[in-house]
């Protein structure tokens, strides 16, 4: 390479002076200064001396060897400038030069600034990325649940608007004929009877979703009383035992070891769970037998209701107990809260409720239930607070109420059917009169004041027919005379109005547990 | 005395009977002006018999009892009337004594259905 002109050459020194900032400083082989020259200044050396130790005006040279030529980068120096520095030794002596490195420096922090902030923001990003995909995420399963819920209460919906339909439709029907056809009176007593089924029906699948809904805002109290068991599977036989051989079945009752005279439990949902479950058992099976097996282990309470009805499928069986579900086999007929509500009335008591199945032979539920044995008889204790609990005094018996007040048969009606009892219901002494001979129900409250025949009237013709069952006459009067010419009609006993409803409950216990005169 | 269920269809239907009393009240009114304008009382008063004869039965089991009492009181005094009448030939003075008597205790009885039909109901 040919030398640079000397004007060239003088451009590019000045221009390298000017931009590099050369500064060189020799050392002696004991690494003193021995002298300088360059912008020592400008590097802060401005007190630099001879004979200064080099170790200690330059750090950096601390632990070196120099042996051979060295470059140090980007080494930052007393005032906060930066200098890439060159370390070339000559014979025993050394040269440290100093070229000006702060911009490149400087220039190179903002690089790495930028970098630091790019890859902190790129962090925050992913963070929120993540953040959004896992909200994204949480919002479709939302999004489904939402849905999944709402297809369920739509096909509640649906299924109540059928399952209303249907009862009311009958009892419309029967209505409309009653009233517009007075041909249909001949079969009166049967639409009645229908109309009754379907108020009834209506009525349970009303009290269902009460149920439920009390259940979903936890208002449902649980009020234990002292309990006959061998009693309330006496009642529970009654109850189902006609329903079975209408369909051909059998119901048994199996009564494992001895149960105890009297626990502390709440009767009336234990009931109620258990004629869910039997009265499903029924109208689920069509062939063989349906069983309540009742037995008491270690302070529990064990009952299982076993049928030979179709199964239930194993996927459903998962499913069996939630709330509007569409088990082809559970909810063909009813809310489909049945078996959800027995369940969480059964967990809110402290106990238990399962189900197992196999596919043609059956199913079984089991219900286990913890409850305090008690010393004394359910009976006694029940008769310290006759009036505590509705279950009390519970005896099942049908009545006819005949009353042409609809604002006090109303009342009477919910007094007796709420206390266990089955109520029919006559407006005039005419009706009463073929009602009894046709029903003959096991109690009269008969009211003197009547439409078309009074009852009076009507007392004496279904004494001369023969009715022999006790007749309350039901009196305004408070007068002696008038209540003695009820007696007289054959009237066993008589009851002032305004009727207490106390009153009427202690007549109607008294009266259907034989306390009374036989006419 | 009531399960918890039953309690509920209770109030419900003390709350329906509170609103029927409104209907009572305009009933009652029509068959008392009946009487009082009738040039024969004796159909009028059957009817307004029959009424009080009911709501006393009635209001009471609902928790009314001062309605019950005063519709009873009604209904003894029409019965008083009427034997009075059928027995013998009232004179007037007695009459309208008797009527002066129904009428005070139909004005009580108008504005107890009145009172019962914006209170709160009984509990």
């Amino acid at each position: 390479m040919s030398a640079l002109p000397y004007k060239v050459a003088r451009r590019l020194r000045s221009l390298v002076t000017d931009r590099l900032k050369p500064f060189s400083v020799l050392l002696d082989p004991e690494l003193r200064v021995v002298t300088w020259s360059g912008d020592n200044n400008y590097y802060g050396f401005e007190d630099l001396n001879r004979g200064d130790k080099a170790w200690e005006r330059f750090p950096f040279l601390v632990d070196l060897q120099i042996t051979q030529p060295l470059q140090l980068a980007f080494v930052d120096v007393n005032n906060g400038r930066a200098a890439h520095i060159d370390i070339v030794p000559d014979t025993e002596y050394s040269y440290l030069i100093f070229m000006d490195a702060t911009e490149q420096r400087d220039r190179q922090r903002e690089l790495q600034q930028k970098a630091n902030e790019l890859s902190l923001l790129t962090y925050r990003q992913q963070g929120l990325m993540k953040e959004l995909r896992a909200a994204r995420d949480d919002l479709a399963v939302k999004r489904r649940q939402a849905e999944e819920a709402s297809q369920a209460k739509g096909r509640f919906i649906s299924g109540m608007s059928h399952e209303f339909r249907t009862p009311l439709t009958s009892i419309m029907g029967y209505v409309d004929l009653l009233t517009q056809r007075p041909e249909a009176w001949e079969g009166a007593l049967d639409y009645l009877a229908a109309i009754e089924r379907g108020a009834r029906h209506l009525l349970s699948l009303i009290e269902n979703v009460l149920d439920q809904a009390r259940l979903e805002v936890n208002e449902l109290v649980i009020s234990c009383v002292p309990t006959d068991l061998a009693r309330l599977a006496q009642d529970l036989l009654l109850i189902f035992e006609s329903l079975a051989t209408q369909k051909n079945l059998t119901f048994d009752l199996k009564l494992q070891g001895e149960l105890p005279q009297s626990v502390e439990l709440d009767s009336v949902r234990l009931r109620q769970v258990l004629i869910n479950l039997i009265g499903n058992a029924l109208k689920f099976t069509d062939t063989g037998d349906v069983s309540l097996e009742l037995g008491w282990y270690d302070n529990q309470l064990s009952a299982v209701i076993a049928d030979t009805g179709p199964g239930i499928p194993e996927p459903d069986l998962q499913r069996i107990f939630e709330p509007f579900q569409t088990i082809s086999q559970i909810s063909h007929e009813g809310a489909g809260l049945g078996l959800t509500i027995s369940k969480q009335l059964i967990e809110l008591m402290g106990g238990e409720l399962s189900v197992s199945s196999t596919l043609g032979r059956g199913s079984r539920f089991k219900v286990k239930l913890p409850a305090k044995q008690l010393s004394e008889p359910a009976f006694i204790a029940e008769a310290q607070t006759p009036w505590a609990t509705s279950d009390s005094g519970k005896q099942k018996g049908h009545i006819l109420l005949v009353e042409d007040n609809d604002d006090i048969i109303q009342l009477v009606e919910l007094f007796l059917t709420d206390a266990g009892y089955k109520l029919t219901v006559a407006k005039d002494g005419r009706q009463a009169v073929d009602l009894a001979l046709h029903r003959k129900p096991d109690l009269i409250f008969m009211d003197m004041n009547l439409p078309v025949t009074n009852g009076l009237v009507a007392t004496r013709e279904l004494r001369n027919a023969g009715f022999n069952r006790p007749i309350i006459a039901l009196t305004a009067s408070p007068s002696t005379a008038d209540k003695q010419q009820a007696l007289d009609a054959g009237c066993n006993e008589y009851l002032q109005k305004p009727i207490e409803m106390p009153r009427l409950l202690g007549i109607t216990r008294e009266f259907l547990q034989g306390n009374y005169h036989v006419v | 005395m009531l399960s918890e269920q039953a309690l509920l269809t209770y109030k419900h239907l003390q709350a329906t009977y509170r609103a029927s009393l409104k209907d009572k009240n305009t009933l009652l009114q029509g068959h008392w002006q009946e009487f009082e304008r009738s040039e024969h009382p004796a159909a009028a008063l059957k009817k307004l018999r029959l009424f009080v004869h009911r709501l006393a039965g009635s209001a009471a089991p609902y928790g009314y009892k001062n309605l019950s009492s005063i519709a009873r009181e009604v209904e003894i005094l029409i019965n008083e009337y009427t034997g009075a009448n059928s027995a013998h030939s009232l004179d007037e003075q007695m009459e309208a004594s008797i009527r002066e008597q129904l009428r005070n205790v139909v004005t009580r009885l108008i504005t107890a259905l009145d009172d019962a039909f914006f209170e709160q109901a009984p509990g």
